[in-house]
């Protein structure tokens, strides 16, 4: 039988015998019985904030109503093309003279980027709403890099933003993925920032208990199901834990000796971490460097794990990357620094403070927009 | 125009033709749901979202490229395909050593949570799963979405002989995995 453009499935199920025809029927009722999912809530703005902000980063529109040039427009957009180059010439003699660190830039931006409400919203600069206070955590502590009046009242502001996002079970909002990551850099920075802004310090305790009710039974910390942690979430609420012990609270001692004889036991022969520790997937640098972090930064109450540490960080290197990826540069700074490799840190801090704000190509970019990357640039270094 | 009346066509062409953000977000809003539940069924296991989302950025990116004569479905699931795929080579291309494993399981199978027919929907993933990609492609295409079997065909560059025989070969395996399921449970 000929196939027509509109021929499918049904025409198809007609064709064939009787007995195939009925069992394939009942399949294809079994198969459309459950297609329910559907996008998280804002999904469609944030698909929006992020196609104005690619066009905004690739700084062209596609002017379809193309007009002849006369001559004599031809010699205005000459003379303009030439005062413009002139002036920038001119701004970019004072901008180098002037040798303004980018990472005071990013703070400026920064401090300009903060909504009234002392929070920052990824959803206007390119990322997602979703991880409104995993960046609004990342923005203050970048602001909290250095002192200043005016970056202390935004902080402030950002502390108090994240302590009333908090909900009664001591988590920071979000669903899955995205509320497991708020949760454990919102922690990591309220407890960074607790000896300046003592007033977090009751919204680190609820956030603790959150911690330790979704801590799995092996020690780490997952957002599926079935799995007893995966590295980088762990590596994250290794890192929250280890600053809450040092503010002095004292349940964050126990649930960080959890978490850290889960990543010791998740480490592979030769120092190869992965995301799971029962899957076939493939070693990444950002992995490599978290799990590196949070086991030397452990190495001076344990000297077996920095012992461990150093194996996992000696797998990393600053040549080999490949692509635009703010999170592993900045991971990979953290652990190289950890693991007193000062030159290999400072170089890829440098590349991180180097590379642009835009985030088209960044891996991460469309989570975080420009506030990761500003944030990042500016707390890798 | 009104948005809300207007075919996809119609919208697509505005959004070509003019770089219209409205006539895009209706696109989005049409499309989300759909797009989302491509990938979940297509056996990623996760960012399934942040894929929709790129597919999004890359019909927008390649608007210029649409043509009327393609049915906007076409277009839309030949992008879903090529991000999906992008991303699988992204992350082939950052592997440097493959884990030698004990036991071949789904590194992310994650059940759904305990709810009515939690059961019956875990059958019919794993079902899912366990075909070959290029047959759970031809039943995402031709029984989730109900596309006619000649788009199935331009979707995926194959002959629409070539989608029946795997249309075929799916629902059978299907059949046998659902039956054999059952069979194990009773």
């Amino acid at each position: 039988m000929s196939c027509g453009l509109d021929y499918g499935l049904a025409d198809h199920l007609l064709e064939l015998p009787r007995a195939d025809a009925e069992n394939f029927s009942a399949v294809v009722a079994a198969l459309r019985g459950f297609q329910s999912a559907q996008v998280s809530e804002g999904f469609s703005d944030r698909v929006m904030a992020a196609v104005k902000a690619s066009e905004k980063r690739e700084g062209r529109r596609i002017y379809r109503q193309f007009k002849p040039v006369s001559p004599w427009h031809f010699l205005k957009i000459a003379a303009c093309a030439i005062l413009a180059l002139s002036a920038l010439a001119f701004l970019a003699d004072r901008w180098f003279s002037s040798n303004a660190p980018a990472e005071n830039r990013d703070v400026a931006w920064l401090l300009s980027a903060q909504e009234p409400d002392g929070s920052w919203d990824p959803a206007k600069h390119g990322g997602s709403a979703a991880y409104r206070p995993a960046l609004t955590a990342l923005s203050a502590l970048a602001l909290a890099r250095e002192g200043g009046t005016q970056r202390q009242a935004a902080i402030s502001r950002a502390c108090r933003s994240l302590a009333a996002s908090q909900l009664p079970s001591g988590c920071f909002g979000g669903t899955g993925r995205q509320e497991q990551y708020n949760h454990a850099i919102t922690t990591f920075a309220l407890a960074s920032l607790a000896p300046q802004f003592p007033e977090v310090r009751p919204a680190v305790a609820k956030a603790l208990e959150f911690m330790r009710s979704s801590q799995r039974a092996a020690g780490g910390w997952d957002y599926v199901d079935n799995s007893d942690g995966n590295t980088a979430l762990t590596a994250w609420n290794l890192r929250a834990l280890a600053c809450a012990e040092k503010q002095g609270f004292a349940e964050a001692r126990t649930l960080r000796c959890r978490g850290l004889r889960w990543l010791r036991n998740a480490v592979r022969s030769e120092g190869r971490v992965v995301y799971h520790t029962d899957s076939r997937e493939s070693e990444s640098e950002s992995l490599t460097a978290l799990a590196a972090y949070a086991l030397l930064d452990a190495g001076g109450q344990y000297p077996e794990l920095e012992r461990l540490g150093r194996v996992v960080a000696g797998r990393l290197t600053v040549a080999e990357d490949s692509g635009t990826d703010s999170y592993r540069d900045y991971a990979k700074a953290l652990a190289f620094a950890a693991a007193g490799e000062s030159a290999q840190s400072r170089r890829v801090a440098e590349r991180l403070r180097r590379s642009p704000s835009a985030t088209d190509d960044d891996a991460w970019g469309m989570v975080g927009g420009r506030l990761y990357t500003s944030a990042l640039a500016i707390l890798a270094n | 125009m009104d948005y809300k009346s207007a075919d996809d066509i119609q919208l697509m062409l505005t959004v070509r033709d003019a770089d219209d953000h409205q006539a895009f977000a209706e696109l989005v809003n049409r499309y989300q749901n759909i797009l989302l539940n491509y990938f979940i069924r297509s056996a990623v296991e996760y960012d399934m979202e942040d894929l929709a989302q790129q597919t999004f950025l890359r019909l927008y990116r390649y608007r210029q490229n649409y043509r009327p004569s393609a049915k906007f479905t076409t277009f839309l699931f030949l992008m879903a395909r090529q991000v999906w795929i992008d991303e699988l080579r992204k992350r082939q291309r950052r592997q440097k050593l493959v884990e030698e494993l004990e036991q071949q399981t789904e590194p992310f199978a994650a059940a759904p949570a305990p709810e009515d027919g939690a059961d019956a929907r875990h059958d019919v993933n794993q079902a899912l799963r366990s075909l070959p990609d290029k047959l759970r492609q031809v039943v995402v295409l031709g029984v989730y979405q109900e596309l006619p079997y000649a788009e199935v065909s331009e979707i995926l560059g194959i002959p629409v002989g070539t989608v029946k025989s795997r249309m075929f070969n799916a629902l059978a395996k299907l059949k046998d995995f659902l039956l054999k399921d059952q069979g194990g449970k009773s």
